[in-house]
């Protein structure tokens, strides 16, 4: 046996050396999607599209198909409490008459074009399992939470550039999803309807949503009846060729008002959902973006040709102004603040309760701002202002830190080796940490923000992506085809931080998507 | 019962044992059998050995090993490299017809024959998303083993064939291979199966 254990070694194989590679193919689609990874309390969820199917992982090295039967696994979002997921599953069947040819039938490559029927499902998964499944009778892509986790709006993002329309699509739907009942009604509520948000009743639970579509708006019951129904409708036009898209919707801490910017337009619809009446607040100029405070409960508005911040009180619809150095054009929230940017070297800070602006200069104009979880500190990614011909901090992309404490309006710049595209933050008992991930660079800049220390994480392949865990463990994304993901505890010594879980992309590779009944 | 009925057909020339060499096909239509290889067969090249038992009966066992593999490409740029790689072990009967009693010349030198075998396929697939690093984690393997059965029907020529010592010849078949279904465990499953044909040459004494 000795003897021959080479030669058995040679026939079976020589390893993973050497392997054959005659030929060149084409894997559509991808084995796994990074950049949507969702985090939960059960750990990681990574679709799979070539499986069609969804994989959980955990840093204890584990990954695992969840279980949904035979389809595919189209869109997936977890809940705002973490432990709830809703997964979009199509189900494919095959309505062939011959029963002689059904019998040959076995999955969707078996089954020709004409005769292949796409059913939608809403599958709520908890710990790993599926616990409810629900037919949704229409083409559904995107889905808005209550703050809650009862309910869920599922809706036709026609701005998906993966969205495929098949067969008749109804564009003036919506579902409904009990996620606790595990029901699901389709509500009428105007054309391409794309946004969403919830009211509340006093014990902050979700008890009516607020749709928008083109030039209407439509408050839905979600409790007071058996089913949902449309409570009333508010048009956003009086004319029909005068098409009014709303860009946003923000609703007030009492729920009675809904406030809706309209694009290319200085009116502001305040929506009366009490007593079924339309408001319009003139504001000074078209709104670049706009945020209702619950903690203040004032609503922000700032303008991409204005140098100004407007705070709008929710009785009279009273504005006060402040007046800024150049135009805003982002609003990042915090408790009782707004920090606002736009492209430019200028950050603001506005107090809500003191009424008082501050401003922050940075080194370099700013790309995206974070505003850390304890909202002591504030990371602004920043790119590079000059190129080759500027200084070195001018020709470098980075971010700059703003201790929120600080008045001053001092900040804390850093520079990097490629553009930031992601950040992430992880905050535990006693300690916050930010963790940079830089386009093109292999490494991970990790900054404690409470020491101050920073460290360079080392990475086995390039990052595509970084997130946090409920727990505060960060997770990171790579570009591996068959799968990677590393779980980094910023804790942790050098030697424990980083979990790695890959190969799990190759589950299911293998498998046809079957049939759910082709009888 | 087979062997009886399949010797009674020819008088004449006795069968031999031989040693060839083969190469072979069999085809493999799953569609994830694409992963590995544009083509829907999979080549082989191995070895067959035969004892005559009877007459025109020999008992002929074989090993052929599959080694194929593709690189894989992604729509991200990414790539890895999947590989296919089995040995069949095939053990069966083949009768052979002789034509001599034609009394034609070249017929002497002719043999048509059949065959029938039982097979069995064990396959390893792996998959390496960096071919350059022996140890990087996305290197993922996983075995399987199937049965089956393979018939065919095929002339052997013998080329060469002095008046002492082994002959030299030369063998082509065509038929049909059944196989069972890979299972690959939690990647997935591929069914081979199809039309099967080898060809060889080697010695018969």
């Amino acid at each position: 046996m000795t003897r021959s254990l080479p030669l058995l070694l040679a026939l079976s194989g020589c390893g993973w050396n050497h392997l054959p590679q005659q030929s060149e193919t084409y894997l559509q689609p991808l084995a796994w999607n990074a950049e949507n990874a969702v985090p939960s309390h059960d750990g990681l969820y990574v679709s799979l599209p070539h499986a069609g199917q969804l994989a959980l992982l955990t840093p204890d090295d584990d990954a695992r198909i969840v279980d949904l039967g035979e389809g595919r696994v189209s869109q997936v979002s977890a809940a705002p409490n973490k432990r709830t997921l809703v997964a979009f599953v199509e189900r494919y069947h095959c309505d062939v008459e011959d029963p002689k040819e059904a019998r040959k039938v076995e999955n969707t490559e078996d089954c020709s074009s004409g005769d292949l029927r796409v059913e939608t499902e809403i599958d709520v998964i908890q710990a790993g399992e599926v616990q409810s499944e629900v037919g949704v009778n229409g083409q559904f892509n995107a889905l808005r939470y209550s703050k809650d986790g009862r309910f869920a709006v599922a809706y036709l993002d026609l701005n998906d550039p993966d969205l495929e329309l098949k067969g008749v699509v109804d564009l003036t739907s919506v579902a409904v999803v009990d996620l606790q009942a595990a029901e699901t009604d389709i509500v009428t509520v105007g054309f391409a309807a794309d946004q969403v948000l919830f009211t509340y009743d006093p014990s902050g639970n979700a008890d009516g949503a607020v749709v928008l579509s083109r030039s209407q708006a439509a408050l839905v019951d979600l409790v007071s009846e058996t089913v949902p129904v449309v409570d009333v409708t508010f048009s956003l036009t009086l004319d029909p060729d005068d098409a009014v898209v709303p860009v946003g919707v923000e609703i007030t801490p009492d729920g009675q008002y809904a406030l809706i910017p309209v694009q290319g337009s200085e009116d502001l619809f305040a929506l009366d959902l009490l007593n079924r009446a339309v408001n319009i607040v003139e504001l000074a100029g078209k709104p670049a973006d706009i945020h209702v405070n619950r903690t203040v409960d004032r609503t922000t508005l700032v303008y991409q040709d204005h140098a100004v911040v407007e705070v709008l009180e929710h009785e009279f619809f009273d504005t006060v102004q402040f007046d800024l150095d150049e135009p805003m054009t982002h609003i990042r929230s915090g408790r009782d603040f707004e920090m606002l940017f736009s492209g430019g070297k200028d950050v603001y800070k506005l107090d809500l309760r003191e009424q008082r602006v501050t401003e922050y200069r940075l080194e370099n104009p700013a790309t995206e701002l974070h505003i850390a979880p304890t909202e002591e500190f504030v990371i602004v990614r920043t790119r590079a202002e000059s190129g080759f011909s500027g200084d070195l901090i001018d020709s470098h992309p980075g971010f700059e830190v703003l201790d929120l404490a600080d008045e001053n309006g001092n900040t804390r710049p850093f520079l990097l080796q490629g553009e930031a595209v992601g950040l992430a933050w992880s905050e535990r008992d006693t300690s916050l940490h930010a963790l940079v991930l830089q386009q093109g660079v292999e490494t991970l800049y990790g900054l404690d923000m409470y020491t101050g220390k920073s460290r360079e994480i080392e990475l086995s392949a390039p990052p595509s992506a970084i997130g946090s865990m409920p727990d505060g463990t960060f997770f990171i994304t790579h570009d591996a085809a068959l799968g990677l993901v590393s779980f980094f505890d910023p804790d942790a010594s050098d030697d424990n931080a980083i979990v790695e879980v890959g190969g799990f992309a190759a589950l299911n590779l293998l498998d046809e998507i079957e049939l759910k009944a082709n009888k | 019962m087979i062997l009886t009925l399949l010797a009674a057909l020819v008088p004449a020339q006795a069968a031999n044992h031989e040693l060839s060499v083969e190469t072979a096909q069999l085809d493999n239509r799953d569609a994830d059998y694409r992963l590995y290889d544009d083509r829907e067969y999979m080549p082989s090249q191995g070895l067959r050995a035969g004892v005559k038992v009877h007459d025109r009966v020999a008992v002929i066992a074989g090993w052929h090993r599959i080694h194929r593999g593709a690189t894989v490409f992604t729509a991200t740029d990414d790539s890895f490299v999947a590989a296919f790689q089995a040995n069949t072990w095939t053990l069966g009967a083949k009768a052979d017809l002789s034509l001599a009693a034609l009394d034609r010349p070249f017929f002497d030198r002719v043999f048509p024959y059949l065959t029938v075998q039982a097979v069995g396929l064990q396959a390893a697939t792996r998959l390496d998303d960096d071919p350059d690093d022996r140890d990087n984690i996305g290197q993922v393997k996983r075995n399987a083993l199937a049965p089956g059965v393979r018939a065919t029907a095929g002339v052997e020529l013998h080329i060469w064939r002095p008046t002492r010592g082994p002959s030299v010849a030369w063998h082509g078949e065509i038929g049909y291979g059944e196989i069972g279904r890979l299972n690959f465990d939690e990647l997935g499953d591929i069914k081979p199966g199809g039309f099967a044909a080898s060809t060889g040459i080697g010695v018969r004494f």
